[in-house]
Formats: structure tokens, sequence, C-alpha cells
């Protein structure tokens, strides 16, 4: 008699397995941080701002980093599964798609976190900034912003590595979709920074977002990985 | 460039854009059709 | 090619000839913006045409993820297709409206900003869709068409808050803003003309994947009997 594994075990697994090969071979965390500094020397150069402006754009320079090394995790995401055929022997498994989907945005959620945790300090530093609101809300736009990025991120990277052109195609359907959701960590971000107005109605906004689309990728990624 | 230029240029950009898909799309037929003879024969 | 179609698409050309006369001689001359002011009766048209198609395309993606209908697919992504070239026309339109009329080609407001964002996301879906492997760009595509309209009413909203709390001078109010009787006439007849028009290329394009997905069933049944063939001997 066989027993489907639970939900929470293919979780608990699925992400104990990819965070342990990452902290043997470092490989996404290291390209990410490399990334995201290389991104700080360059927007440093391009814009080399005052104190003033500097809180200003700092908020849109911080997400745009981010962003450009979420996207170098998000596409190694599957790709390691992909190599080891491990995907299509999880599509046969009767363990619910859902709790590989949840596994591996929790996964990615976690070394994206620790590469912000990482290169705050760094832009703190470089750009020389001080909250002027309250600094207690930036974690809390920090999560909601990265995990609107990393759920849709997740779910189009397992479209993505499907496709002829696979890594190049994640950016070019994540961003658009992803727009409102930057609009918002960028806002509410300028807005702690700045101190000049509310953030909250960004959050509220991100919130919207990631319940929204947390949703929509549950309900779709089945559908989807078991396409063809 | 006088305002009336910009419209006229509007109302042409939409008729050469329409006319153009239309003749890529019977372009695409032509050769569907003939590609599909050609796999049935 | 059949003959219905055909007869659609004489009425719809002959329907634009006539509502574009319409447009250019017949209504009369707006007061404030001059001759500028006839492109909105192409413009607007186009826009919800657009707005229409991305609407097929996302009632077609939710209906094939229920039933796996090849039909509904074709409708799908000729709806998409459409609503891109109708978006595109939307987006060259208005800029050369809005630079002799407010003096800027460009403004990130909310209406703006959402149809470019639209004709993003649905430009993405069309990249997806051509280079998906073997038959999963219909349900990668229904996919994403389901993200894209869960998505366009937070961004319009998005943008708005930006809006307000980053106002930009307001661009003179909106095209409909008391429209005078024989305006009115001109601006509905290009709607009716632009509406069957594009109901006539949505149908063209189905016609035109229907072949393609016929061509893509030929090859497979070619592969299919080259490899017992070959297995045979």
């Amino acid at each position: 008699m066989s027993v489907a594994p639970g939900f929470g075990t293919v979780l608990r697994m699925t992400i104990g397995k990819d965070l342990r090969m990452e902290w043997r071979s470092k490989d996404a965390i290291n390209s990410m941080l490399f990334f995201s500094l290389l991104v700080v020397v360059i927007f440093s150069f391009s814009f080399d701002p005052t104190a003033e402006t500097s809180r200003e754009i700092a908020g849109g320079l911080i997400w745009t980093s981010f962003l450009f090394a979420a996207v170098v995790a998000l596409n190694q995401t599957w790709a390691r599964e992909l190599r080891s055929q491990a995907l299509d022997a999880f599509r046969v498994s009767p363990a619910p798609p859902n709790s590989l989907f949840l596994a591996k945005a929790l996964g990615n959620m976690i070394f994206v976190t620790i590469l912000e945790c990482l290169m705050a300090p760094l832009f703190t530093m470089f750009y020389n900034l001080r909250a002027l609101g309250n600094w207690k809300l930036l974690p809390v736009i920090a999560i909601l912003g990265t995990w609107a990025l990393v759920v849709n991120g997740t779910f189009f990277a397992a479209m993505s590595i499907r496709t002829r052109i696979r890594e190049t195609l994640l950016p070019l359907i994540l961003f658009p979709i992803s727009l409102p959701a930057l609009l918002a960590m960028v806002n509410a971000t300028t807005a702690v920074l700045t101190g000049d107005y509310s953030p909250i109605i960004w959050i509220k906004l991100l919130t919207v977002y990631d319940v929204v689309f947390t949703t929509i990728c549950l309900m779709l990624f089945g559908t989807v990985i078991n396409a063809e | 460039m006088n305002a009336v230029a910009f419209m006229h240029a509007a109302y042409v950009v939409v008729w050469v854009v329409l006319g153009g898909y239309l003749a890529d799309l019977l372009a695409r037929y032509v050769k569907l059709k003939k590609e599909l003879k050609d796999l049935t024969k | 090619m059949k003959p219905a179609f055909i007869l659609a698409a004489v009425a719809a050309l002959a329907l634009l000839g006539f509502s574009t006369y319409e447009a250019l001689y017949v209504a009369p001359t707006e007061a404030l913006q001059g001759e500028v002011q006839r492109i909105f009766y192409y413009h607007v048209p186009c826009a919800w045409v657009a707005g229409l198609c991305f609407f097929f395309n996302f009632c077609a993606s939710a209906w094939f993820l229920f039933r796996r209908n090849q039909a509904v697919d074709a409708f799908a992504l000729a709806s998409a297709e459409v609503g891109v070239v109708f978006c595109t026309i939307v987006l060259i339109t208005g800029p050369l409206w809005a630079r002799p009329v407010w003096g800027i080609w460009w403004t990130w407001d909310a209406r703006l900003t959402t149809t470019f964002v639209l004709w993003l996301i649905y430009a993405s879906y069309l990249i997806l869709r051509k280079f998906a492997t073997g038959g999963q760009g219909a349900v990668l595509g229904a996919a994403l068409s389901i993200f894209g309209f869960a998505d366009v009413p937070i961004v319009y909203f998005s943008i708005r808050i930006f809006r307000t709390q980053h106002p930009q001078p307001v661009i003179a109010g909106g095209e409909n803003s008391g429209l005078e009787i024989h305006m009115l006439y001109a601006f509905l007849w290009n709607l009716l003309a632009f509406t069957i028009l594009g109901l006539v290329i949505v149908w063209a394009r189905y016609l035109v994947q229907r072949v393609d997905q016929a061509v893509e069933e030929a090859h497979k049944a070619a592969a299919l009997r080259e490899s017992a063939a070959g297995g045979a001997a």
C-alpha cells in the first residue's frame, strides 16, 4: 500500500534539501551578492546624489538591485530539478504539487531575504542613509515586497524553463506583472526614508497583491506543472 | 510640423498597421495551407 | 475561404470607409483643439477594441483551462494577438494627439501607464506562446492570461494612488466630456466600424490559427507514421 507523502512532509524535505545543496555550493547566493553589489556601484557612478536626493532615490535603487538579484535566484530554482529529472519524478508521484511550489517559493524567499540582510547595511553606508520615517516598517515592506517578487517569480520560472529561450523569458513575463508591486515597494521604502508621506497605503496594496497572486499561483501550479 | 499633420499621420498609422497586419495574416495563411496540402498528400 | 467571412470583411471595410468620412468631413471642428481632435474618432474606438480583445482572451483562457478545446485555444491566441495590434495603435495615436494639443508626448498617469502595462503583459504572452515547446504553449499562455487579468485593476489603482501622492498637472478633461451631437454620431459610427472590423480581424487570425493547428497535427501524424514504419522495418 503506497501512502502519498503529506503536504508538510514534502514541504519540509524539499526546503531542507534545497537549503543543504545551496549551503554546500553557495552558487546562487554568491552570484546574487556579487550582482547586487555591481548594481550598487554602477548606480553610484550614474547618479552621485546629495544626501537629500539619496533618500529620494534610494528606494528605487535598492529594489531595482534586489529585483535583478532575485531573477538570478529564480532562474536557478528549477534548473537543478530539470538536470536530475527530479521534476518528472515528482510529477508522477502522488505528492501534492502545491507543496513543491511552496517549498521552492519559500526557499527562494530565504535566499533573497539573506541577500537583502547582507546588502541593506551596504546600501546604508554607500548612500549615507538614515530613515526619517518609521524604520520599523522597513522589514515589513521587505518581507511583503520580496514575497511578491518571489511567489510570481517561482511560478513564472517553472513556466519559462520549459520554453526554448528558458532563462531569458523569465524577466519578460515577470516584470510587467510585477509593476504594481514594484511601485508599492519603492514608494513605501521612499516614504519611510524621506518621512514625507505615509507608507501605509502602499503596504496595504502590497498585502492585497501578495494575497491575490499567492492564491492564483496555488490554484494554477498543478495545471502548469502537468502541462504536456 | 503643424497640428493637422499629426492628425493625418495618426490616420495613416492606423491604416498602415492594420493593412500590414492583414497582409501578414494572408501570407501566413497561404503558406500554411500549402504546407498542409504537402503534408496530407 | 468561407463566404460568410468575405461578406463580413467587405461590410467591415465599407463601414470603416463611411465612418472615416464622417470623422474627417462631417463632424464639426472642435472649438479648443481644432482639427487634431479628429484623432479621437480613431483612437478611442481602437482602445475599446483592444480592451474587448483582451477580455475575450481572458474568457477563452479560463474556458480552456477547464475544457481543453483546441478551437477555444485558437480563439484565445487570436484575440490576444489582435488585441496587441490595436493596443499598439492606441499607444501610437495617443502621443500623436497629445503632442500638438497638450505639448507633451507622454505622461505616466493611470490610464496611459495601465495601457502600456497591458501592452507589455500581452506582448510577453505572445512571446511565451511563441517559444513554448510542444503543446504547452496553450496551457502556459492561459495561466499567464489569468495573471494578467488579475493584475490590470491593481496596476490602475496603484498608479492612481501614486498620482494622488505625486500629482502632475491634470490633462484637460476626458475625451467624452460634453460631445456635441454631430461629433457623437461620428464617434458612434467609428465605434461600430472598429468593433466589427476588430471582430473580423480576430476571425481571420482564428482561421489562420486553425490551419496552423492542423499543420501541427499533420506533422505529428507524419512523424508517428515514420517511426512506426522504421520500427516495423
